[in-house]
């Protein structure tokens, strides 16, 4: 059985809901998953498993200059190369994502190959599109 | 007394510390100020008497029981209980307490505060810790700028 991590920075909620609609879809696919916060998980345990996926919360001034905000950024800091997880990103935002993305990737620097998969949503819910993503996110291993 | 920004950061710099009355409601402003915590790798423990675990973490019905103790204790709850709680944090031997004060209300009373100094804690009455925490949401940012403008926010010394 493959396994996953998702990894979540959560301001209000939103993010973290996102966080566990991520983690029920994984499960629901064979996936032994876990969801945890940015507090909680122990960045080393990210080199043992097959998918990680890190999510925080658009911080910015709504329209310009998103960026993940301190504790995400430290986390990701910890966190050794994944030489053998398949990483994705999400994020849960208000009015737009802007550049929230690429800082996210900036962050990760020369610790992760390539991100493959990029997931928002404005309220934390799960759609079908973001299910679509995840599905291909896993198939494509 | 207002509290100083050294204060702030002094309690800030603790690691382990008590928030006492946590909600089990996430929509409650003392659920989100522990998780806030937790996430910034505080550690952050719950104290609720009215129950045991919170999210799947114990949560204590008295900082008396927190084993190992902790540093300093968050008081969040309502005015009216937070002297029993003064004197619970006295007898567990924590030398850092917040009385912690947001829009709406909050644990700090000038009765409290006279509890706070007879009971000689190095206290913080008043004032909400996100407004300290760097990179903090922007409606935190507001309310900050909202204390220094009206005289409110924390001096140096």
């Amino acid at each position: 059985m493959s396994s996953a991590t998702v990894v979540y920075r959560s301001a209000t909620g939103t993010t973290r809901h996102l966080a566990e609609e991520i983690g029920a879809h994984l499960t629901s696919r064979g996936v032994a998953t876990v969801v945890q916060s940015v507090g909680d998980c122990d960045p080393q345990s990210l080199a043992r498993v097959d998918f990680v996926l890190l999510g925080c919360w658009t911080s910015g001034l709504f329209i310009v200059a998103q960026h993940p905000d301190g504790p995400w950024l430290a986390f990701v800091r910890d966190m050794p190369a994944l030489d053998r997880a398949k990483v994705g990103l999400f994020t849960t935002y208000k009015l737009a994502t802007g550049s929230m993305f690429a800082r996210m990737r900036a962050a990760l620097g020369g610790k992760v190959g390539r991100v493959e998969l990029e997931l928002k949503s404005r309220d934390g819910r799960l759609s079908q599109d973001g299910r679509a993503l995840l599905d291909r996110f896993l198939g494509s291993m | 007394m207002p509290p100083t920004l050294k204060q702030i950061d002094d309690f800030l710099a603790l690691k382990r510390i008590a928030v006492v009355g946590v909600s089990r409601n996430p929509k409650e402003i003392s659920y989100r100020l522990w998780q806030e915590l937790r996430q910034r790798r505080y550690d952050a423990v719950a104290v609720n008497p009215a129950t045991t675990e919170i999210d799947g973490r114990p949560c204590y019905s008295s900082v008396r029981d927190i084993d190992p103790p902790v540093e300093g204790a968050l008081i969040m709850t309502t005015a009216s209980v937070a002297e029993q709680v003064l004197e619970e944090c006295a007898a567990a031997g924590i030398n850092h307490v917040w009385l912690y004060k947001g829009l709406g209300g909050g644990a700090t009373s000038e009765r409290n505060v006279e509890a706070a100094e007879r009971l000689g804690f190095d206290a913080i009455a008043g004032q909400c810790p996100y407004m300290f925490l760097p990179g903090t949401p922007v409606f935190h940012g507001i309310h900050a700028v909202g204390k220094k403008l009206t005289g409110g926010y924390p001096k140096a010394s």
